[in-house]
């Protein structure tokens, strides 16, 4: 058995500072014989009890003071949330601007270089890019597209950069 | 001090729509939910917690996610809900972390030695040496039920179980503290023959 007919009777006297003194007889009598009854009545008396002690001893801060934090903080995750795509996509840009970079230097006709030319052929990937596809993609993509897309490659970054800093 | 010029004025006041603007709520009707249930929040979490400076901490993250979570209630007993619902996971992520309240870290000879002889301390360290060797979840429900006043909905709600469940939880929690509590303090308590008729 968890449960019993009179528990609300026992909270209501814990509750109102009734219990065990100036509760019925009664019930101090059935408190004595239920065990859910008891159990109830010592937590309850102990908790209500420590529940003044806390409200008492809290020192919170004032409303307007937490108000006032709330702001600042919503302010920060608002520049913080705004500053994550804007990283990601220099990020992306900055890795592609370095590739293109480094594969149009790899393009580049034997001697021209020569020797840091070999050193950073080593660090690309084993794939063949030439002058011959870059001709390729000039004949099948407009030039103007072309300049226009490389362009915007390298200073997309740099443009946002400068647009975040000065925020 | 430095006079502010207007743009810069007009800097603050745009700063302070942003922020109104990213919270439902007005600042006139966050003061009245706070003044009213700031107290017993704190309460709660540093029962909870085991800890008043950790509930220092998490009283004002609360009320941030609550602001932050943009959710219409119906009612004032919804807020309050929600306030304690946020609470209580605050606390759990906490636990999870690592940051486990001071109190349930202490070692039972020091807590001795931190006994204030005074009745009314022995009791409250009682208390909080019993409620340490709850489960959190026990410790939140005794609190909600007890100190709160909380239906057994409303406490399923804050808790995170089935409504259905709190009656035998809370029972099942009830009575490990009151057994804690008498082993704690073998004179106290009803069934110790404390209140005779």
């Amino acid at each position: 058995m968890y449960e019993c007919d009179r528990e609300q009777d026992v909270l209501d006297a814990v509750a109102a500072g009734r219990w065990p003194e100036r509760c019925d007889d009664d019930l101090r009598v059935h408190v004595n014989s239920c065990g859910v009854c008891a159990d109830l009545a010592d937590v309850a008396g102990v908790v209500v009890e420590d529940r003044e002690t806390a409200r008492s001893e809290a020192h919170i801060p004032s409303a307007g003071i937490v108000w006032w934090r709330a702001q600042l903080r919503a302010r920060e995750d608002a520049a913080r949330a705004a500053g994550r795509p804007v990283a990601f996509i220099q990020g992306v840009a900055a890795s592609v601007a370095v590739w293109l970079l480094m594969s149009l230097v790899r393009a580049l006709p034997a001697g021209y270089f020569s020797e840091w030319r070999t050193w950073a052929t080593s660090l690309l990937p084993s794939f063949k890019f030439t002058m011959a596809d870059v001709a390729h993609v000039t004949a099948t993509v407009p030039l103007v597209v072309f300049i226009v897309v490389v362009a915007w490659l390298v200073l997309a970054p740099v443009a946002i950069y400068f647009a975040a800093a000065d925020e | 001090m430095r006079d502010v010029t207007l743009s810069e004025v007009e800097q603050l006041r745009a700063e302070a729509g942003a922020a109104d603007a990213v919270f439902e709520m007005d600042e006139a009707t966050f003061r009245a939910l706070y003044d009213r249930t700031a107290r017993a929040l704190w309460a709660y979490l540093a029962r909870i917690t085991g800890s008043a400076d950790l509930a220092d901490d998490l009283l004002q993250e609360t009320y941030y996610r609550f602001l932050r979570s943009r959710s219409s209630y119906e009612s004032d007993a919804h807020r309050r809900n929600a306030l304690f619902r946020i609470a209580t996971n605050l606390a759990h992520d906490c636990r999870r972390r690592g940051l486990r309240a001071h109190l349930v870290a202490i070692r039972d000879d020091e807590l001795t030695a931190a006994i204030d002889v005074a009745a009314e301390t022995e009791r409250r360290t009682d208390l909080a040496r019993a409620l340490s060797h709850l489960r959190p979840r026990e410790r939140a429900m005794l609190w909600l039920a007890y100190a709160q006043g909380s239906t057994h909905r409303d406490i399923a709600s804050v808790v995170g179980v089935k409504a259905e469940s709190v009656r035998l939880l809370l029972f099942r929690a009830r009575h490990k503290l009151a057994e804690l509590l008498r082993t704690e303090r073998p004179g106290h308590g009803t069934k110790a023959g404390r209140h005779h008729v």
